[in-house]
């Protein structure tokens, strides 16, 4: 019977375990993993760059931008459907959700992870010596991009469950993790702005959208500055990016940014880079089986037929296919394909800059009318569709919210554009505030004696 | 009788992710061992021609987590669970309590006036160890003829069926028989929800309900044989030649819905989740003919 069965198995162990004794007493004398020096670890340029390389490799793994922390935002919107074997992630759709569901803690554990590898980097770096190639302006760039990568995964904690933890030293031992009660929503915002004000001062004023610059930096700032309705900010911010045209610009049609295998295009600001051994899921969570797929995540019904209607959304139907399944036509989100795991994450485009701006504009004390619908005309025309001549800022905030609904479809902005507007209870119906929030991971409940749960979860 | 305490588990004991990191391996965790084996072995009978044996063994065991910092929860949906307090190979769940017959929905312990649990209300039920089991073999001889017969039983064990976990709720990849007794219109009474595709049937995979009693009595192999008398062997000039038949699983009592000793993991800390598409053990029949020279 199995006792029997794990008898015989130790016996077997024993006898290996004890061989190990005899012949190799030294192997046992090794220092425990956990007690690995840290001073060894980030001591030079090539260590700097590897650990630096090492926070976007975390940002862009499976848990965080690769699939999950995206899933968790799309599901909690209208705009996209889980139709798959998990069905208990459904809950995020219906705002039942409890603590234990298993992409929460997975997404949090990420996203810390992420973070805690930016800590190492702005605690070691800026004391490492300058060489020849290791300049000053290397050293400033590299923990300049730590700086900026710790602000998006603080951006990304608190804008889902509110005040957070705030870590801001790296881990050193298991014994050296100390209780931290969360801060506010408001002081982790606050943490989060000190970070990307340093970023912007160590990092260099160059282009690139798969590593953070100067530039990269103005753009989250822009998108930060519109969560806290800091609108003068977010239009000074957001017209940086749309005033370099030499760098930036729209792309025609609508689908040019991501179709035919492209990435790095002109209206990307910040994506993040896949290869075939560096790979992301969501070709293959979004694709039909007779693409290469699973299709368990796909649009929903009812926003598959807002954006299959060209009238509406203009050439963002190019975010659509439709395949049969199982006989019946089925939409299927498009934005996600290369099933080899190589679509890029997309996280800041210029068009976001231009909706930031119309929505700031028409938000001001005294509105930007002209400003705000020239910005929302210049994303409607891009995809194909007429100018409005709107005149008051009511309306024009909702057809702002309508377009940035259509234009970022499956690119996670539609929760949390709908929690910062405060429309979310409205349009999704949601009718307990305490569902605007996502709960605390439970296992983290139970594991950290310090951190309190969301209301509306249990204790 | 043994009385044993194990200290210095080697676990991967979780710390919090507000670290940046999730476990780390460490000598956590202390457990206790309580049990007896008793084995009887008896000649009730024994003469010339007639000749009957009987063997009897019977193991209990009871184990306790009696110290560990933090629970650990194991394979997914943190099915199974080892907490301070509890045995190994516990169960975490929420427990349902019954389906209201008026809607169809099913009712869980802890939930409040609008129906909402949260993950407070998960509560550990029953371990995957039984209480006692063992076997018992009979074995007769009758002149040239012996007949055997070991029967093996298990009591006070529980299984959390994922057969029925996936095809009872989610009917897209099959569907289980169980299925024909849910609840269909006001006034059934069942243990089986409404089918739909949303609430609490369907977006809760803990469920207490999949947790099956895997006590059995088996009858694991039956045998009869028939030895040539020595004059006739010694004649064709051999030693022993024996025809047999041999009969494995031949039946099983249990409550369990399936096979209750199928599992998914060979994990030894997630032992209890009854298999899924793992086909019973089966019931076969052997004939053979052991000729010695």
């Amino acid at each position: 019977m199995q006792h029997k069965k794990y008898s015989l198995y130790s016996f077997l162990l024993l006898s290996i375990v004890s061989g190990f004794l005899a012949s190799c007493k030294k192997f046992l004398d090794v220092e425990p993993k956990t007690a690995t020096s840290d001073q060894v670890t980030i001591v030079d340029e090539a260590s700097a760059r590897t650990a630096v390389r090492g926070i976007y490799n975390q940002l862009e793994s499976n848990d965080y931008y690769g699939y999950n922390f995206p899933l968790l935002g799309n599901l909690s919107g209208d705009n996209v459907q889980y139709t798959g074997s998990q069905a208990v992630n459904k809950t995020l759709t219906t705002h039942t959700v409890r603590a234990d569901l298993g992409p929460l803690a997975s997404v949090w554990t990420s996203i810390y992870n992420t973070i805690n590898r930016a800590n190492n980097v702005i605690d070691k770096v800026p004391s490492l010596n300058t060489t020849t190639t290791f300049t000053e302006a290397v050293r400033n760039q590299l923990t300049g991009e730590a700086y900026f990568l710790r602000a998006l995964a603080y951006f990304d904690l608190v804008r889902t469950w509110g005040g957070v933890q705030l870590i801001l030293k790296p881990t050193q031992a298991a014994g050296s993790i100390t209780n931290v009660a969360r801060s506010s929503a408001q002081d982790s915002y606050a943490q989060i702005l000190k970070d990307l004000e340093a970023a912007e001062t160590l990092l260099p004023g160059t282009t690139n959208r798969i590593r953070a610059t100067k530039k990269t930096v103005w753009a989250l700032r822009a998108r930060y500055h519109l969560y806290l309705k800091e609108w003068a900010a977010a239009i000074d911010y957001a017209g940086r990016l749309i005033g370099d045209t030499e760098n930036y610009g729209l792309l025609t049609p609508y689908s040019t940014f991501f179709a035919n295998n492209a990435s790095n295009t002109r209206e990307s600001i910040f994506e993040l880079y896949y290869n075939t051994t560096v790979t992301n899921t969501q070709a293959y969570n979004w694709q039909p089986s007779s693409r290469g797929g699973i299709g368990w995540v796909r649009p929903s019904d009812a926003f598959a037929t807002v954006l299959s209607n060209a009238a509406t959304v203009g050439d963002r139907t190019q975010l659509l296919i439709n395949v049969p399944a199982n006989g019946i036509a089925t939409w299927y989100g498009n934005l996600y394909y290369r099933t080899n795991g190589t679509d890029p994450a997309y996280i800041i485009r210029l068009a976001e800059l231009y909706l930031i701006r119309a929505e700031a504009r028409a938000s001001l004390p005294t509105p930007d009318i002209t400003g705000s619908r020239e910005d929302l005309n210049k994303i409607r025309n891009r995809a194909n569709l007429g100018s409005l001549s709107l005149n008051t800022a009511p309306e024009l905030l909702t057809a702002i919210e309508n377009e940035n609904r259509y234009e970022f479809a499956f690119e996670n902005h539609r929760w949390y554009d709908l929690v910062r507007t405060g429309r979310a209870q409205a349009v999704l119906g949601i009718t307990d505030a305490t569902k605007l929030l996502l709960p605390i991971p439970y296992s983290q409940i139970l594991v950290d004696g310090s951190l309190t749960q969301n209301p509306g979860y249990g204790n | 009788m043994y009385n044993k305490y194990t200290s210095d588990l080697l676990l991967q004991r979780p710390v919090p992710a507000s670290s940046g990191f999730s476990v780390y391996w460490a000598n956590v965790g202390e457990v206790s061992n309580k049990g007896y084996e008793l084995t009887i072995n008896s000649t009730n009978i024994r003469n010339q021609n007639f000749n009957w044996t009987t063997s009897f063994n019977i193991s209990g065991n009871r184990n306790r987590i009696e110290k560990l910092p933090t629970q650990i929860t194991q394979y997914t949906r943190d099915w199974v669970i080892l907490k301070e307090g509890y045995s190994l190979n516990s169960f975490w769940l929420y427990e349902q309590l019954y389906v209201d017959p008026a809607t169809g929905n099913p009712v869980f312990n802890g939930q409040d006036e609008n129906g909402v649990v949260t993950a407070e209300d998960r509560k550990i039920l029953h371990n995957f160890y039984p209480k006692f089991y063992g076997g018992l073999t009979n074995t007769v001889r009758f002149k040239q003829f012996d007949l055997g017969a070991l029967f093996s039983f298990q009591y006070g064990s529980y299984a959390l069926n994922l057969q029925r976990f996936f095809l009872e709720r989610n009917p897209g990849t099959g569907a289980n028989a169980t299925l024909l007794k849910r609840w269909q219109k006001p006034g059934d009474l069942t243990d089986v929800p409404r089918l739909t595709s949303a609430g609490y049937n369907y977006t809760l995979d803990q469920n207490s309900r999949y947790l099956e009693d895997a006590s059995f009595l088996r009858l694991r192999q039956l045998s009869l044989g028939y030895s040539l008398p020595e004059s006739l062997v010694d004649r064709i000039r051999l030693n022993n030649v024996r025809l047999y038949v041999v009969a494995s699983n031949l039946f099983i009592l249990t409550k369990y819905t399936g096979d209750p000793e199928t599992s998914v993991t060979s994990n030894p800390n997630a032992q209890g989740l009854g298999g899924f598409g793992t086909p019973p053990q089966p019931r076969s029949f052997q004939f053979g003919i052991n000729v010695t020279f």
